[in-house]
């Protein structure tokens, strides 16, 4: 699973820290799947989409 | 999904029984450390005789004579391996959790080959003296594995 996830979150101006609190988890989650370190969850990936108004397939990919 | 972990504050408890534990379990080890005031009777739930049938008088349900260094010395490292290993994080989300499950099975892999080693190539005394540290070690495996992923994690975070 790849994800643009940092790249979209910079270009909503938003840090690890306050994406983390708006979605619920620790900035340690948000920095590990940027990082490809951790496959978050459905739920997860949902609520990430939610905030940065994105589709789920705008911000990960398959391999 | 109801966590069943302690609440954050309880590895403030934990850490120093850890750390007193571990440095009271070094001298232990290595240099034979027996405090003189923890010569105590101690209720026995042991069998009739001791490991070496050296000792005659039946201590089952019994008060018997004991230096209590090593006990406390194990109850320290166990009481504080539990709270510092199943306490929750400041924000306790899905990721910890992974990182906890992946954690454990590296502890148990590393215990189990550490065992099996053991079982081969260790005998008497030895065997016994590694047996007494793999009661613990378990848990000390996992913290320290889990909290070494962490730093990895969080020196990376501030390097950006």
């Amino acid at each position: 699973m790849q994800n643009k996830l940092r790249e979209i979150r910079l270009g909503k101006e938003l840090s690890q820290q306050s994406l983390a609190e708006r979605t619920g988890v620790s900035r340690q989650s948000i920095h590990a799947i940027e990082k490809g370190k951790y496959v978050p969850s459905t739920e997860l990936a949902l609520k990430i989409c939610r905030e940065l108004e994105k589709k789920v397939e705008d911000i990960f990919t398959l391999d | 999904m109801k966590s069943t972990l302690f609440p954050y504050s309880y590895r403030y408890a934990g850490w120093p029984l850890l750390i007193a534990g571990l440095i009271l379990g070094f001298s232990l080890v290595f240099f034979d450390l027996s405090i003189s005031w923890l010569d105590i009777k101690v209720l026995s739930l042991g069998g009739e005789y001791d490991l070496f049938l050296t000792q005659t008088e039946p201590s089952f349900l019994n008060f018997v004579d004991d230096n209590f260094t090593n006990e406390m010395v194990a109850l320290l490292v166990l009481i504080g391996s539990v709270l510092v290993a199943f306490s929750k994080e400041k924000v306790e989300d899905e990721f910890f959790q992974q990182l906890r499950f992946e954690s454990i099975i590296w502890a148990l892999k590393i215990q189990s080959a550490a065992l099996l080693v053991a079982i081969l190539f260790l005998y008497n005394f030895v065997f016994l003296s590694f047996m007494m540290i793999a009661l613990v070690s378990f848990y000390v495996l996992y913290i320290g594995r889990y909290h070494y992923q962490l730093l990895k994690l969080k020196k990376g975070a501030h390097a950006e």
